[in-house]
C-alpha cells in the first residue's frame, strides 16, 4: 500500500519557517493539491517529500520506513518528481531524454533494452511527442519541454508523483489532457499524486485533498470540499475571493 | 548502429595507424615493413634501437597524454555542466607548472622535475576541492569559480617566475608551459591510467548523462550524485595531473576533442567517452609527429600544433553541423 507519512515536519529555510510540525497521512488513490502564495514553500516541501533536502525535525516515513532508510535508487523507483524548470547542458534528442526515465530500473552495467525502448515510446505517445523523438529536446518549445518532462516522469513509473506545477507553460488542452493523464495514474493504479498549482480551479477539479501554505509555518490540510472554501482561500492569498457554482463544481474567483 | 561501429573501427585504426606513422617518421627515415620488423625486435639493429628506445615510448605517451586530456576534458565539462571547461579550467596545470618551474629554477630535471609537476597538480587539486567545499556546499557554480579565480592566481605566479627567471632557462620553461613530448618518458603507467578510465566510463556513463539535467534533477532519478561528483573531480584531476607531469601543459587537446566527438556520436557519455579518448590520444600522436619533423632537426612545442590543428577542424565540423541541430 502506497503511504507517504509527515509527522510534526519542520522545514525552515534561512530564518523562515515555511511549515511548523505538520502531520498528514497521505495515501495511494489519493490526488492532493499544495496551494500557497508565491515563496510560501510548495517547491521546498515536494523538494523535501522527495528527500533532496534534510527536514529539520520531524519525520517522513514512505511506505513506513524513513525516507533515510532508502538508497537514491530505492527512492526513484518509488517516488519521482516533475521540477519546475528543466534543463540540459549537452544536446539529446527527445528519445535519448525519455529514456532516461528508465534510469532507476536498469542495473548500471547494463543498456536501456528493447522494453525500455517500448516504455518510452509509450510516455511520448501519451503526451502526444511520439512524432518528435529524433528532434534535439533544446529545440522544443517550453510547453513542449514540459511536456517531455512529464513523459520522462511517466517513463519512471513511481508509485508517488510529486508534481511541481505540472500545468506551467501547457495551453488549455494540454493542461487538461495531462491531469487527466495523472488523475487516471491515481484512480486505476491506486498511485499517489501531490501536486504543487496556482490554479485554484484545477486543484478544485483534480484534486480530492488539499495543504494550504498560509506563511509563517501555518497551515490547513484536509478533503478539498471542507479546506478550499473562499474564506481560507482570501486569507491563504491575502486578496478577496468569491465562489460561483460552476459546471464541475465551485469555482473560485478573484473579486 | 552500423554508423557507430564504422566510426568506432574507424577510430581504432587511426590509433594504430597514427602510431606506425609516428614510429617510422623522423631524421632517419624507417619503412612501415622495417619499423614493424624493429617493433618485434627484429631487422636492423640502428631501426630497432631507434624505434625501441625513442619513437615507440614517446608516441605511446603521446597517445597516453592525449587521451587521458580528452577524458579529463570531458569529464570537466560534464562536470561543471560547462561546454567551456577543460582540464585546465580548476587551475590543476597552473599549480603543476608552478612546481614545474620552480623546479627548473632549483636545477632538478627528469624525475625529479616530474614529480614537482605532479604534487603541484595535485596540491591545486586538493586546494580547490577545500576551498570551493567550504561548509558542505558544493555546488557547481561555486567550484568553477573558485577553480578559475585559483587558475588566474597560478597564471600570475607563472609571469612572476618567468619574469625572475635567468634567460638561459626561459626558452625550457616556455617549451614546458606549451606542452613537449621530447623527454624521454616511460608511458606504461599513463597507458594503463587511460585504459582503466575508459573501462569506468562505461558503468559511469548513463549518470554523468543524467548528470546534464542538474544536480537535483539527477538526485531525483536515482544518481547519487554528489558520490558522483567528486569522482568525476577526482578522476578527471588525476588524469589531468598524470598528463601535465607527463609532457607539461598542452592546450586544446582537452577543450576540443569532447566537442570534435560530440558532433559526430552526439553526447551520450558512454559512445562518447571511449571514442574522445581514441581520437584524442590518436590526435596528439599526429601533432607531436608533426612537431618534431616539420622544421626539422628543430622542433616545435606540440601545444603549437594543436592548436594550429585543432583550431580549423573544430570551426569546419562546426559549420557543417549548424543545419541539422
Amino acid at each position: 500500500m502506497t503511504e507517504l507519512t509527515l509527522q510534526a515536519l519542520t522545514i525552515r529555510r534561512g530564518t523562515r519557517v515555511l511549515s511548523h510540525e505538520l502531520t498528514q497521512t497521505l495515501q495511494g488513490g489519493e490526488c492532493w493539491g499544495v496551494l500557497g502564495a508565491n515563496g510560501a514553500g510548495k517547491t521546498t516541501l515536494l523538494h523535501t517529500l522527495a528527500g533532496l533536502y534534510p527536514d529539520d525535525s520531524g519525520t517522513i516515513l514512505l511506505n513506513g520506513s524513513t525516507v533515510e532508510g532508502y538508497s537514491r535508487r530505492q527512492m526513484a523507483q518509488r517516488l519521482g518528481l516533475l521540477f519546475q524548470s528543466h534543463e540540459s547542458s549537452f544536446p539529446a534528442t527527445v528519445l535519448e531524454t525519455v529514456l532516461q526515465g528508465r534510469h532507476p530500473h536498469i542495473p548500471s552495467w547494463k543498456w536501456e533494452d528493447a522494453d525500455d525502448l517500448k516504455k518510452s515510446l509509450s510516455a511520448l505517445r501519451q503526451v502526444g511527442l511520439d512524432a518528435m523523438q529524433n528532434r534535439s529536446a533544446t529545440k522544443l518549445s517550453g510547453g513542449e519541454q514540459q511536456r517531455l518532462a512529464i513523459a520522462t516522469l511517466l517513463n519512471q513509473a513511481p508509485e508517488i508523483y510529486l508534481l511541481d506545477e505540472p500545468s506551467n507553460h501547457l495551453d488549455l488542452h494540454q493542461q487538461i489532457k495531462i491531469l487527466d493523464l495523472f488523475a487516471a495514474q491515481v484512480k486505476e493504479q491506486n498511485k499517489l499524486c501531490v501536486m504543487a498549482l496556482h490554479d485554484v480551479n484545477l486543484v478544485q477539479r483534480y484534486c480530492d485533498h488539499v495543504i494550504l501554505m498560509l506563511g509563517e509555518g501555518n497551515s490547513i490540510s484536509g478533503k478539498t470540499s471542507e479546506v478550499l472554501t473562499a474564506e481560507n482561500l482570501t486569507r491563504l492569498y491575502g486578496h478577496p475571493m468569491l465562489v460561483v457554482e460552476g459546471p464541475h463544481g465551485p469555482l473560485f474567483v478573484p473579486r | 548502429m552500423m554508423r557507430n561501429g564504422l566510426l568506432y573501427l574507424f577510430l581504432l585504426s587511426l590509433a594504430v595507424g597514427s602510431v606506425l606513422i609516428a614510429i617510422s617518421s623522423g631524421s632517419l627515415n624507417i619503412g612501415l615493413a622495417q619499423a614493424w620488423l624493429a617493433i618485434q625486435g627484429e631487422g636492423d639493429a640502428l631501426h630497432q634501437q631507434v624505434i625501441q628506445q625513442l619513437r615507440l615510448p614517446r608516441a605511446l605517451a603521446a597517445f597516453a597524454v592525449g587521451g587521458l586530456l580528452t577524458l579529463a576534458g570531458a569529464l570537466m565539462q560534464v562536470l561543471l555542466r560547462n561546454p567551456l571547461a577543460d582540464p585546465y579550467v580548476l587551475g590543476i596545470s597552473g599549480g603543476a607548472a608552478v612546481a614545474a618551474l620552480l623546479a627548473m629554477l632549483a636545477g632538478l630535471s627528469g624525475v625529479l622535475l616530474q614529480g614537482s609537476a605532479f604534487i603541484g597538480a595535485m596540491l591545486a587539486t586538493i586546494l580547490v576541492f577545500g576551498l570551493a567545499h567550504g561548509k558542505g556546499q558544493w555546488t557547481t557554480s561555486r567550484l568553477l569559480l573558485t577553480g578559475v579565480v585559483l587558475a588566474a592566481g597560478w597564471g600570475a605566479m607563472i609571469s612572476f617566475l618567468l619574469a625572475i627567471a635567468p634567460t638561459t632557462q626561459l626558452p625550457g620553461m616556455l617549451f614546458w608551459l606549451m606542452g613537449d613530448l621530447s623527454p624521454n618518458n616511460n608511458p606504461t603507467w599513463a597507458l594503463g591510467l587511460l585504459l582503466l578510465g575508459i573501462l569506468f566510463a562505461l558503468p559511469m556513463g548513463r549518470s554523468l548523462n543524467i548528470l546534464s539535467r542538474g544536480e537535483l534533477q539527477a538526485q531525483s532519478l536515482g544518481v547519487e550524485q554528489a558520490k558522483l561528483r567528486y569522482g568525476i573531480y577526482l578522476l578527471a584531476s588525476l588524469y589531468t595531473a598524470t598528463a601535465v607531469t607527463l609532457a607539461g601543459s598542452i592546450g586544446f587537446v582537452g577543450l576540443v576533442v569532447p566537442h570534435l566527438t560530440r558532433l559526430l556520436l552526439g553526447s551520450d557519455n558512454r559512445r562518447l567517452l571511449p571514442a574522445a579518448a581514441l581520437l584524442g590520444g590518436s590526435l596528439l600522436v599526429l601533432a607531436d609527429t608533426l612537431a618534431r619533423t616539420i622544421i626539422a632537426p628543430q622542433q616545435l612545442p606540440v601545444g603549437v600544433l594543436t592548436a594550429l590543428i585543432g583550431v580549423p577542424l573544430f570551426l569546419i565540423l562546426l559549420q557543417r553541423n549548424r543545419g541539422h541541430d
